[in-house]
């Protein structure tokens, strides 16, 4: 009898069992099926733009920390000292594992195996979603490139792991730079005449910003890379097209920033943020109540009620602040709220006062109050259309071309009615005249938006050297960054960049 | 029929077997005494239990005499020194937190993995159990132990019986215990001037050395803790400048006034907070309530427990409240049927620091400079009764926040379960057990409105409120036929069962934000959704069979065997396996030889005994994780986005863990010492483990049969009866451990040994750059390597820092070849002149080399005096609270007393660096604070050797004196009363500076279990 029972035992728990394991996730996606719909697809389009959103606040310390912008007077402990001051070495490597950004790469890599394969209902939503991950994928293989010089190139999502063969070397810049172009053109074929904006939202990846990247990558290649006139031309046509597809300036600097106003014209890629959603980085910009609240503007108001709770990290250099003392360029209190320890009698300081400033805080992403608490869900753009202007005053510029017209264009807008020709317009000069006017007017129009470093880049060494005390002849090995021990360790293919051997 | 003349022996599990020779009675009583050696003890080996005298593998047991006297608000704190073995690590002193345990050094890369732990057969946890509930508690440690229970043993087996009913007794049991709870204080602060000239100085150093004359401004002029913005009513620190409008301040106590050591023609004016330090603190008391009844006859027994446990914790807000029933039942249906019950349930509130995570209480509210304000000022001077807010709810007022951020838990844990036992043939029992358990744990949170900055500062009145729950269910079917037969000498017990079990897990929280008033705390008066309302489920299921075979020849050569065949759905295409465990025994001391030999008079009792088994472990595996994952990215545009954020491992197999266990059982001196010795050699064969990738991948790592690990080690627990007369008796026993762990085998890979991971440093040994740590074949795991920067000296003057400018430091923020006198001057290991990485030096390891524990028992009549150690040796660990501290990176904490010693311009001749804001010059770390192994800049590869200290330490972890009042002062109406007083965790004796010396490695902030004394009764009717 026991025989009989145990048998029966085994065979029940057995053979009910093979089928009780097959479990499926209520709560989870897993690789099963997750590619057969147009719905799959969509999501994982949506999980691009969150990824994106992910790396914000490295993109715009890659693009920006390094510059002459930042290292002025903080109220709470710096952040990034050694980045502002281009202090780099080996042993303290930033940005280790590239950033994060291959896994971004990896994602888009996995949206262009399989998105295609999947059936839409309307064709062109799907070209139109595959060109925007073309885009991207451009967007962050330029970015390894200026932060890294050459890079691996990964094109396929990685789907088997042997660790015989996970050793993978750099590609070299020449190399990158192609691949980077290659997709810039696989993106503007594939969105083929679609000029739109998806779902007319400029929160997401659009013809208009695969242009505006085309212009920005061709002049860097034509000025870095030796690619000469062929490339500026490239970039010239490519950024003159992005005016069609519904791109404008703001008419006044106030218009453009504030959460009111995300629905502007002027944006062509801007990163979304709202409560509740996501909040951007710009709060460490600012600072707490504890220091703001007993201070004063410059207009002598006290900052008593100014509901804030942030942190200052980062702030505003002397050199910035000099910059930007100009009462007539509206850009000056849209970019910054300056603190002082007093009101001056009531009366303010209209100008920079070295003994009385406190610190800044950065107004450009100021989100806005709602009950007692501040939100900082500005969008911010990646590119906007002030930027394609300036990118085709470069362009002529580096063509032997007037780009005075770009440049006044700019400074029309954020002069106002303040506006004097005579006292405001740029007249045409040398081309290092050019430069260097180019290189002033985006450093007034882009603070906080991660440029500057990338346009001291795109202009050349020597104008890196002569804006960036801390660099001098000799380190222009430094101009990109070295890779951690970690990052070796784990792939010993990897070269050291060169200059920090 | 027994005939006049015959004997008969009457035996039971766990008694002393006795012969009765029959005479002309017609009844017999026997009554059987429980044993008292501890190689005859019972030990419960899953699915059933055994005596160690026919016991072949390695099984602990703990002596619960430790569960009788301490407060407990989590049983698994009596393992710790008890068992050989076993690390049991309290990482906090919260009530109701279960210590991190661990068997035979882990079977993961990074020394962790918890062991199974089944309460009467039911997966769970010793959270929210009533210790005074609890049987026994027996450890299986080798795999032949623990195989039967296959895919969950590998960390070994935790086995919990509760308590039941037995034949023949009836009694009413009642303890009381009450117990005060004492803060450490270990870690020394210093005072407010100190305080000041110190951090005032440290300024004016780091700007010299950053060369940026204007950094950090606002930590001198403004409102911060050596700044001179403070007022003289309402700041969050009382520092500032001496003038006509605030030298009232002097006539009041505490108040005093310093030279500005950077600007001597100025006076800051400052209170010197003495207690700022204990504002975490709050009164702490523990009162244990249980009552029990049990009984029992030959059809049936029961056992009802009742109990009330309400523990205020030492830190402001945290306690745990429990309160807990149980019952056990059996009843005899039929000569060959029979039917138990088993019902446990807890209930319980379980309170957390409302100001944050144990390294937010005691590393920022603790470490709390000096020169902060309590409470706001009178207009004459004197204290208000007003809470000063501090700046903010991370680093403000701990006794004005205590109160805004209401944190409610409620947990329920119930288990129940039904069994029946059919004696289908004699010898031949159908055990089947059906189980439920579950989990309701509800956390309800809401913000009062609350300032930030002072009194005057502005009111948040977000009022957010937020509700979550989270909800366990577990399920389990196991039958088992059981067949016992004794045939002349042979003796065999075999098994066999299968068993069903799942685990569903189901979470759901949401919140609102903007409530109108403070006095609703529940989401129904909030004026809109905070955040997007969620639920979440997730579950596993195991299937298993499982067997057992026990087989003894005239109690002399022992044999066993077990299997489990489990299948999981946590895996692929390979969801079963199979494991096996065999043993064998020798009781040497029954052959006729050796029970006549001389050598019988001083050992009694040896017996040699030999283990191989093979283990599963599925808690490194997730529970869909196989199957690749498309995780939420978040809300974009108002629609959630996916992304792959694992790849698909269908292929993964299992993990196996396969113990060859060699022991050794001998007692002396007609068992007054005993002696069980276990050495073991652990491999984890296609060890499931994240292996490291390229960054290029997407991924930093990804789980794979990653090689093989091996734990060797060795256990000693020795049992002394030293003294046993009528009036007094000694005993003492000792556990004593010893593990370590090493790579055996790893996938192949470009690297020399296949190394994963490591960090490249100078060996000066061989003259060669060479990889340390990570993982290596061949070598010990080294994960928990410390390694360090070693300081040579400190530069004693200019003029020595100067002769060094040869030497380039890449760590130091300005120039790097300019150094000062003050800083460390670090050994340059290669010798090649540049300060980098390579200069790097292993120090030592976090995990212990050895830990054991040691327990005596002394009893002269009705006195009983009980007292308990456990210690660990050969652990580094790096003390954040102090470092931090020292490093000054957070801006405002206090700095501990070994700053006073640091170099300045006349104490030149000293091993602690010049103390520098922010950390400046890097000379307490080099890197970041991190603490990853895996990071060449974490505080683990990183720091100054200077700074880490050694965390060996013997606990004093329990002295008890108790008194048994003789029954017959009651007329035997009481049964036994016992009264008793016990001091727990009383001291340590360390070297290391900080309160806890038992966590190796980084140590940001862990709330120390405090000191406490309990006085208690114990009565039974």
């Amino acid at each position: 009898m026991k025989k009989y029972i145990s048998i029966l035992l085994i065979a029940f728990t057995m053979g009910a069992c093979e089928s009780e394991l097959e479990l499926t996730s209520p709560s989870e996606l897993t690789t099963a099926g997750f590619w057969d719909t147009e719905e799959g697809v969509r999501t994982a389009h949506t999980g691009l733009y969150a990824n994106l959103r992910s790396s914000a606040d490295n993109l715009w310390l890659l693009g920006e920390i390094r510059s002459d912008i930042w290292g002025g007077r903080t109220f709470e402990s710096p952040n990034n000292e050694s980045l502002i001051r281009s202090d780099i070495t080996v042993a303290t490597a930033p940005f280790g594992g590239w950033a994060g950004l291959y896994t971004r790469i990896h994602r888009i890599n996995d949206f262009l195996a399989n998105a295609p394969d999947v059936s839409f209902v309307n064709e062109e939503d799907k070209n139109h979603l595959l060109a925007q991950a073309y885009g991207l994928r451009a967007f962050y293989y330029y970015t390894l490139l200026k932060t890294w010089g050459g890079v691996p190139i990964i094109l396929e999502p990685i789907t088997d792991v042997d660790p015989a063969s996970l050793s993978k070397a750099r590609a070299t810049q020449a190399e990158v730079m192609t691949q980077i172009k290659a997709d810039i053109e696989t993106s503007l074929s594939t969105f083929g005449s679609s000029n739109n904006f998806w779902e007319g939202n400029r929160n997401f990846w659009s013809k208009a910003a695969t242009l505006a990247l085309k212009g920005d990558v061709y002049i860097w290649s034509g000025n870095l890379m030796g690619g000469g006139a062929s490339d500026f031309e490239a970039a010239k046509t490519a950024l003159q097209q992005v005016a069609s597809f519904g791109v404008a300036l703001e008419p006044n600097i106030s218009d453009l920033w504030g959460v009111g106003n995300e629905g502007n014209s002027e944006f062509i890629f801007a990163i979304q943020y709202k409560q509740d959603e996501a909040s951007n980085f710009y709060n460490s910009l600012t600072g707490r109540s504890t220091e703001i609240n007993p201070t004063f503007n410059d207009k002598g108001n006290s900052m008593g009620d100014f509901v804030i709770a942030g942190a200052n990290r980062y702030g505003q250099s002397e050199k910035t602040i000099l910059l930007l003392d100009d009462n007539d360029d509206s850009r000056k209190d849209a970019t910054f709220i300056r603190l002082y320890v007093d009101d001056n009698g009531g009366l303010g300081y209209t100008n920079y006062n070295e003994s009385a400033y406190f610190g800044s805080v950065f107004n450009k992403f100021l989100g806005q109050v709602i009950g007692s608490e501040r939100i900082f869900e500005n969008d911010v753009p990646v590119y906007r259309y002030a930027d394609v202007i300036l990118l085709l005053a470069e362009a002529k510029n580096l063509l032997g071309e007037d780009p005075s017209g770009e440049i006044n264009q700019i400074r029309q807008r954020a002069y106002g009615d303040n506006y004097a020709p005579l006292l405001h317009a740029y007249t045409n000069g040398s081309p290092t005249e050019n430069a260097n006017a180019i290189l002033d007017e985006r450093y007034k129009e882009f603070i906080g938006e991660g440029k500057r470093w990338w346009d001291l880049r795109r202009a050349g060494n020597s104008f890196v050297l002569d804006n960036i005390s801390f660099l001098n002849p000799g380190d222009e090995y430094k101009l990109v960054l070295p890779i951690t021990t970690d990052m070796i360790g784990r792939n010993p293919l990897l070269e050291q960049t060169p200059g920090y051997n | 029929m027994a005939s006049t003349g015959d004997v008969l022996i009457f035996s039971y599990l766990g008694f002393t077997s006795q012969s009765i020779t029959v005479g002309d009675q017609s009844t017999i009583n026997a009554v059987l005494q429980e044993d008292a050696a501890l190689l005859d003890e019972v030990v419960v080996t899953g699915y059933g239990s055994q005596t160690r005298a026919t016991l072949t593998t390695s099984v602990s047991k703990l002596d619960t005499q430790i569960l009788e006297s301490s407060t407990r608000s989590n049983a698994a704190t009596a393992l710790q020194g008890t068992i050989a073995g076993l690390r049991v690590t309290n990482t906090t002193g919260q009530p109701g937190a279960t210590p991190q345990i661990v068997l035979r050094g882990g079977t993961n890369f990074d020394g962790t993995g918890s062991p199974l732990i089944l309460i009467d057969g039911i997966p769970g946890s010793f959270y929210a159990l009533n210790s005074d509930d609890i049987e026994s508690i027996e450890v299986l440690k080798d795999a032949a132990a623990t195989a039967i229970y296959g895919a969950r043993s590998a960390n070994g087996v935790i086995l919990v019986t509760t308590k039941s009913g037995k034949p023949g007794k009836s009694s009413i049991n009642y303890k009381y215990k009450y117990s005060m709870n004492e803060e450490r204080n270990d870690q020394k602060y210093i005072g407010a001037a100190d305080f000041i000239n110190y951090n005032r100085q440290s300024i004016a150093w780091y700007r010299e050395a950053i060369n940026n004359p204007g950094s950090f401004g606002a930590f001198l002029d403004g409102a911060n803790s050596m700044g001179t913005g403070g007022d003289a009513i309402s700041s969050p620190f009382t520092t500032q400048l001496l003038t006509a409008d605030n030298q009232y301040l002097l006539n009041q106590p505490g108040w005093s006034t310093i030279p500005d050591i950077l600007n001597p023609s100025q006076d800051i004016l400052f209170y010197d907070n003495k207690t700022v330090g204990d504002r975490i603190y709050q009164n702490s008391a523990t009162k244990d309530h249980y009552l029990s009844f049990d009984g029992g006859n030959e059809k049936g027994s029961y056992y009802l427990g009742l109990g009330l446990l309400d523990n205020d914790g030492l830190i402001l807000g945290s306690g745990f409240k429990r309160y807990s029933g149980k019952f056990t039942g059996s009843y005899r249906i039929t000569d060959n049927l029979k039917v138990n019950s088993n019902v446990l349930y807890s209930h319980s509130n379980l309170s957390l620091s409302p100001l944050g995570g144990d390294d937010t209480v005691f590393r920022r509210f603790q470490s709390q400079a000096p020169t902060s304000r309590t409470y706001d000022n009178n207009p004459d001077g004197t204290w208000s009764n007003i809470y000063a807010v501090g700046q903010n709810q991370g680093f403000g007022n701990p006794l004005y926040y205590q109160d805004k951020f209401v944190r409610k838990n409620l947990e329920q844990r119930l288990s129940a379960s039904v069994g029946i036992d059919w004696s289908i043939l004699d010898n031949l029992i159908l055990s089947v057990d059906g189980s439920h358990f579950t989990i309701n744990n509800h956390n309800e949170s809401f913000n009062r409105a609350y300032r930030v900055g002072s009194t005057t500062g502005p009111l948040r009145t977000g009022r957010e409120a937020s509700v979550s729950l989270d909800r366990t269910l577990r399920n389990q079917l196991t039958g088992t036929l059981n067949y016992i037969k004794s045939v002349g000498s042979h003796n065999l017990n075999a098994l066999i069962g299968a068993e069903y079990f799942k685990d569903n897990y189901f979470t759901t929280s949401a919140g609102t934000r903007n409530s109108p008033t403070d006095l609703i705390e529940t989401l129904n008066a909030g004026a809109e959704a905070n955040g997007i309302p969620s639920s979440f489920e997730t579950e596993y299921v195991l299937a298993s069979a499982f067997g057992r075979l026990l087989y003894d020849y005239d109690n002399k050569y022992l044999f066993g065997f077990t299997f489990r065949n489990d299948g999981s759905s946590r895996l692929g295409n390979n969801k079963s396996d199979f494991f096996p465990g065999v043993s064998l025994g020798w009781n040497l001391h029954n052959e006729n030889f050796f029970a006549n030999s001389n050598i019988a008079n001083t050992i009694s009792r040896i017996k040699p005994r030999l283990s191989y088994g093979v283990n599963g472990n599925q808690e490194v595996l997730s529970n869909y994780g196989v199957f690749g994952a498309y995780g939420s990215q978040g809300v974009y545009n108002g629609q959630t986005g996916y992304a792959n954020s694992g790849l698909p491992t269908l292929d993964l197999q299992w993990e196996k863990s396969t113990t060859l266990n060699a022991g050794l059982d001998i007692s002396f001196f007609k068992d007054r010492l005993t002696f069980i010795t276990d050495v073991y050699s652990r491999d984890i064969k296609d060890k499931l483990a994240n292996l490291t990738l390229p960054y290029y991948t997407g991924f930093s790592s990804i789980l794979t049969n990653n090689g093989t690990i091996r734990n060797k080690g060795f256990e000693l627990q020795v049992n002394g009866d030293i003294i046993q007369n009528q009036n007094l008796t000694w005993n003492v026993g000792a556990t004593i451990t010893s593990n370590r762990n090493y790579v055996e085998k790893l996938p192949k890979n470009a690297n020399d040994l296949n190394r994963q991971d490591g960090q490249l440093i100078w060996n000066a040994k061989t003259g060669e750059e060479e990889w340390v740590g990570g993982l290596q074949e061949g070598q010990r795991v080294g994960n928990d390597l410390v390694i360090a920067y070693e300081q040579e000296g400190i530069y004693a003057s200019q003029a020595e820092a100067d002769a060094d400018s040869n030497i380039q430091d890449d760590f130091l923020p300005g120039d790097k070849n300019t150094h000062f006198a003050g800083d460390v001057k670090w050994k340059d290991q290669n010798g090649d002149g540049i300060i980098n990485t390579l200069d790097r030096k292993v120090i030592g390891r976090t995990t212990p080399d050895f830990l054991g524990g040691l327990t005596t028992s002394l009893r002269y009549k009705n006195f009983n005096l009980f007292l308990k150690t456990d210690f660990a040796t050969g652990h580094l660990v790096w003390n954040h609270i102090r470092n931090k501290g020292y490093g000054q990176t957070q801006g405002n904490l206090n700095q501990p007393t070994e700053v006073l010693d640091s170099w300045t311009p006349t104490n030149t001749d000293t091993d602690w660096p010049r103390f520098v804001f922010v950390n400046g010059t890097k000379n307490v770390w080099r890197g970041n604070e991190g603490a990853s192994s895996g990071d060449s800049s974490s505080l683990l590869n990183a720091g100054n050797s200077q700074f880490w200290e050694k965390g060996d330490y013997l606990a004093l972890r329990e002295v008890t004196f108790s008194y048994d009042v003789p029954s017959e002062y009651f007329n035997d109406v009481i049964k036994r009363l016992n009264i008793f007083v016990t001091g727990s965790n009383l001291h340590y004796f360390k070297s290391f500076t900080g309160e806890t010396p038992e966590i190796g490695g980084v140590q940001y902030g862990a709330f120390p279990v405090p000191k406490t004394v309990t006085i208690g009764l114990n009565l039974t009717f």
